[in-house]
């Protein structure tokens, strides 16, 4: 059986192409397709149905010593208002399941985890003694959407005023709407520098949804599936479980991971500690041991295909495989802002050998093609609004 | 009406390929059922100019953002001319599969084959069995 948004019907009505997705059916894009999605996005703005990650929500007096205990951030450091990127760690300091925590403006915590993974952390967390915590599944009751790009706070005030918006990157406020409320915070997956994910009653989701749409129907704004997700974190180089993030490596065998662990003297011991320890210990050490292996962008440079699991060559030697990757479109940018062409680059991100740095040219092998590349930090740059496409 | 076109005059396979018969060439491309199941197409690896290519071996691939579809050669020949506007537009074959977004056209190929393909009632029948 596969599980479905509240929005699903909306989503039916309106081209989405469904797919299963985590055991839930969502479209992977719309009648206008992956390309014209993502490039709303990083022009304009796009909206995604996010509601099939997974909410806890954590309200008891003990909420914070257990988050302190059982993820890799440190909850103590949020005020209310606030988010961050964290992990759940197993003993070996290997990623669980990569995840946001929200404390809210009145104190509790909000853990948005992925949907494939939801199950799986419930129970992790169960048997972590979550008692006193008032740990429970809210997925359900709770919405999520995704309004990201340059032109979204100019959505988001159309609909909720401009008031009160969150303007720093990881706060987040209630705003009043509708008679009821939006959680509204200034977070996101596709690395824009407008972006907000907004929480909402289940049976309220609909209409904001749709108010939103039509606020931005003369912006540019477009629905946007899993697909231009997927495209759009790519090119933001962020990092999607299962790819970049295996339960098998090693945390910090991710440079972003380092945002998401907090190794300070006083927060005390917590899950995977002393391993994480050992692991960032390696990498400032320069031995190689447990984390013989990076993620890394690497770009093309000449047109070609990249995917998943296409060998990564030095001189004629594999140094890695990619573990997420194919081509992506980006506007040709005049003047700082983006014009009416576009073209597309392959793009990916590769787990390296740890001495292939930035501005190494390399080979990526797919279909019995070598395609010329080069191993980058980044593949996009921000730009006042806009992010920008490297090469 | 059906919601993938599938013009009168053309030839079929069973992969989705399309073939024409034109001045002493066939050209070869793929269908508006197929550009629909691909999604957006955002590279094609094409053929050299001058490669003989047997009868259902694969002549280019068509990459999406989400899958690589192999295109395979209706019929034995060899490749005259590969549709190079499709490097700066893949998008072409989204847009225009039976008319911009030709892939390639095959001369002194064997036109034997051509009995053994689809008419486009056929075709139609075909892809609405699915």
């Amino acid at each position: 059986m596969t599980l479905e948004t509240p929005l699903i019907g909306w989503h039916r009505q309106h081209g989405g192409k469904l797919i299963e997705f985590a055991g839930w059916s969502l479209p992977v894009s719309y009648q206008a397709g992956i390309v014209a999605e993502h490039l709303a996005c990083r022009k304009a703005a796009a909206l995604f149905d996010t509601s099939h990650m997974g909410r806890f929500r954590l309200a008891g007096p003990g909420a914070l010593a257990f988050l302190r205990r059982t993820l890799s951030n440190d909850a103590a450091r949020l005020g209310p208002g606030r988010s961050h990127y964290t992990f759940l760690s197993d003993p070996e300091g290997r990623p669980l399941d990569d995840a946001y925590l929200f404390r809210l403006p009145e104190g509790a915590y909000l853990l948005v985890v992925n949907a494939g993974n939801r199950g799986q952390d419930w129970a992790w967390l169960h048997g972590l003694d979550p008692s006193g915590a008032g740990l429970e599944d809210i997925s359900a009751q709770m919405a999520m959407l995704a309004l990201q790009g340059p032109l979204s706070s100019a959505v988001l005030g159309r609909v909720l005023g401009a008031e009160g918006l969150p303007a720093a990157r990881n706060h987040c406020a209630w705003l009043d709407w509708a008679g009821g409320r939006v959680l509204v915070s200034r977070t996101g997956y596709t690395g824009e520098p407008h972006s907000y994910e907004l929480f909402v009653e289940a049976s309220q989701v609909g209409r904001l949804w749709t108010d939103l749409l039509e606020a931005g129907s003369g912006l540019g704004l477009m629905p946007a599936g899993l697909g231009a997700r997927d495209t759009l974190r790519l090119e933001a180089g962020l990092p999607l479980y299962g790819h970049e993030l295996r339960p098998d490596w090693p945390i910090l065998s991710l440079p972003l991971a380092r945002h998401g662990v907090a190794l300070t003297p006083e927060r005390g011991d917590f899950l995977g500690r002393a391993a994480l320890e050992r692991q960032a210990a390696e990498l400032a050490g320069g031995q190689v041991a447990e984390v013989p292996c990076l993620i890394r962008g690497v770009a093309a440079q000449e047109r070609g295909m990249m995917r998943e699991g296409s060998p990564v060559l030095v001189e004629g030697r594999q140094v890695g495989e990619l573990t997420s990757g194919t081509t992506v479109p980006a506007w040709r940018f005049k003047g700082g802002a983006p014009g009416d062409e576009h073209y597309s680059r392959a793009i990916g991100l590769a787990c390296l050998e740890r001495q292939v740095v930035a501005g190494q040219k390399v080979e990526i092998v797919y279909r019995g093609r070598a395609l010329p590349g080069v191993v980058v930090n980044r593949l996009v740059k921000p730009g006042g609004n806009y992010l920008q496409p490297l090469l | 009406m059906s919601q993938y076109a599938v013009p009168e005059e053309l030839k079929y396979t069973e992969e989705h390929e399309w073939i024409k018969v034109e001045g002493g060439l066939a050209v070869v491309g793929v269908t508006d059922f197929a550009q629909q199941q691909m999604g957006d197409v955002t590279y094609v690896d094409l053929p050299e100019a001058g490669r003989a290519v047997e009868r259902m071996a694969e002549l280019c691939v068509i990459e999406s953002v989400k899958v690589a579809a192999d295109v395979f050669s209706p019929l034995a020949g060899v490749v005259a001319e590969a549709n190079a506007a499709l490097g700066e537009h893949p998008e072409l074959i989204n847009q225009d599969c039976y008319g911009a977004g030709w892939l390639v056209k095959l001369k002194d190929y064997d036109a034997s084959g051509l009995g053994e393909l689809m008419d486009a009632d056929a075709y139609a029948k075909f892809i609405e069995r699915g």
